[in-house]
């Protein structure tokens, strides 16, 4: 085999596939893939319609202190009505809820518990927190990171749920609306504060070393992004009511 | 009467050792926070130990399981100590990446002296950009990760999303080679 003959061989079978499966891919993302995600949505609904049954891996120790609404299936996400009047929602501590609690009387969660509601009424957002943010928590709600603390505790409360199911509705968030977290202990009120995009790299942005208590929230951006993106939708909200713990008691 | 009395110092000694198995953090777990807080002085800069992990440290040690005696309090405090001693030592003033693989080896090394103290396992991820440490039943109680970033929250259909990738890349090559087989062919 000649030289010349060697060199179109290698410029035929490895370069030129390589050069085309590039501008491929690129037109396929950037052209194709806006006209195909619906479709791609569809389908999973219809491949992926078995339910995952993750949930048997992971504790439950919530018993929520108050009657409220389990959350609805992730499919069954409802778009708010922007100028109605914000769903009927409990909007006063309960009755029966003291101003501190021991620390010792709560069960802390460990890494997989299910042990919180998280609720944004005027988004129609509601759905369980789980201790722990692996990928499989993810799929059955929202994932606390184990670098913040649980509501009442006195520091930053982080969680993220995707931007798809669980936190769809993020796209609705305002400042003053508030944020209802519901756990076995008390229930929790937050008002948002601001909301931002970040990097996920941005870790800074989540202030964990915060010496006040915050509920720091995120999704991914754009809210419709299908696949993977580097940035994150927050959503800060100060604390405004539910029992303090006692980290002495 | 002195059975009775017996009985009672029992319950009572039951009581008390049951205190700590509640939710708290003890004078002695709060020294381990404390010192996991202290910064140390490297170059004439004060160097600390991220939020992220001093938080993660605190909920492992509030947790309801975990009741760490004085003696191995001492012993966890005396490792993390070591620890800021290898930092100063090498130059570290940065504690979220860029550490030498060298130091990396050193501080993992402490690590898993002072998490024997409590039987718990550490794991290093071949390129040693992760070490986790897991307790007796396999939960994860402390993660540290390189370049840190917020998990992915937007990736619930990838699964699709990558099939689709792997068809339509398939589908470039045949057309790629049905290309230069044509051109071979003439």
């Amino acid at each position: 085999m000649s030289i010349k003959h060697k060199g179109y061989d290698r410029k035929s079978f490895i370069i030129l596939p390589i050069v085309f499966l590039i501008i491929g891919f690129l037109l396929i993302f950037f052209v194709v893939k806006p006209i195909v995600a619906p479709f791609l949505e569809y389908a999973d609904l219809i491949l992926l319609d078995s339910e995952m049954d993750y949930d048997k891996e992971f504790d439950d120790i919530f018993v929520p202190i108050v009657d409220i609404e389990e959350p609805l299936p992730p499919d069954d996400k409802e778009d708010p009505d922007v100028n109605a009047e914000p769903p009927d929602v409990n909007v006063e501590p309960p009755p029966t809820q003291p101003d501190t609690i021991p620390l010792s009387s709560i069960t802390y969660p460990k890494f997989g518990t299910k042990y919180a509601q998280i609720r944004i009424p005027e988004c129609y957002i509601s759905t369980y927190l789980y201790f722990g943010d692996s990928t499989k928590i993810l799929k059955l709600g929202a994932g606390q990171s184990t670098s913040s603390f649980i509501p009442g505790y006195g520091g930053t409360i982080l969680a993220g749920a995707h931007n798809n199911t669980y936190f769809h509705n993020f796209k609705y968030i305002k400042e003053g609306q508030k944020i209802y977290i519901d756990t076995s202990y008390g229930q929790y009120v937050y008002t948002v504060t601001e909301t931002k995009i970040i990097k996920s790299s941005q870790t800074k942005e989540l202030r964990l070393d915060s010496d006040k208590e915050i509920l720091v929230l995120y999704t991914c951006y754009p809210f419709d992004e299908l696949g993977l993106t580097n940035k994150r939708f927050v959503v800060y909200a100060d604390y405004t009511s539910g029992p303090i713990i006692d980290h002495s008691a | 009467m002195k059975k009775a009395i017996s009985i009672a110092v029992v319950v009572l000694m039951l009581a008390l050792s049951m205190v700590s198995a509640f939710a708290l953090v003890s004078p002695e777990e709060q020294k381990i926070v404390d010192a996991l807080k202290a910064g140390v002085t490297v170059n004439g800069q004060t160097v600390t130990l991220p939020a992220d992990y001093i938080n993660q440290a605190e909920n492992y040690l509030i947790n309801n399981d975990v009741d760490i005696t004085a003696e191995n309090a001492a012993a966890i405090i005396a490792k993390i100590d070591n620890a800021k001693a290898v930092i100063v030592e090498k130059g570290i003033t940065n504690l979220d990446k860029n550490i030498p693989s060298d130091v990396k080896d050193q501080l993992v090394a402490i690590a898993e002296e002072a998490a024997k103290v409590e039987n718990l396992k550490v794991t290093v991820s071949g390129d040693k950009s992760q070490i986790t440490i897991v307790d007796n039943n396999g939960n994860q109680v402390f993660r540290w990760e390189e370049n840190k970033t917020l998990p992915p929250t937007g990736a619930e259909n990838v699964d699709m999303s990558a099939a689709f990738a792997i068809i339509a890349a398939f589908a470039t090559v045949v057309v790629a080679a049905a290309f230069v087989a044509k051109k071979v062919k003439a």
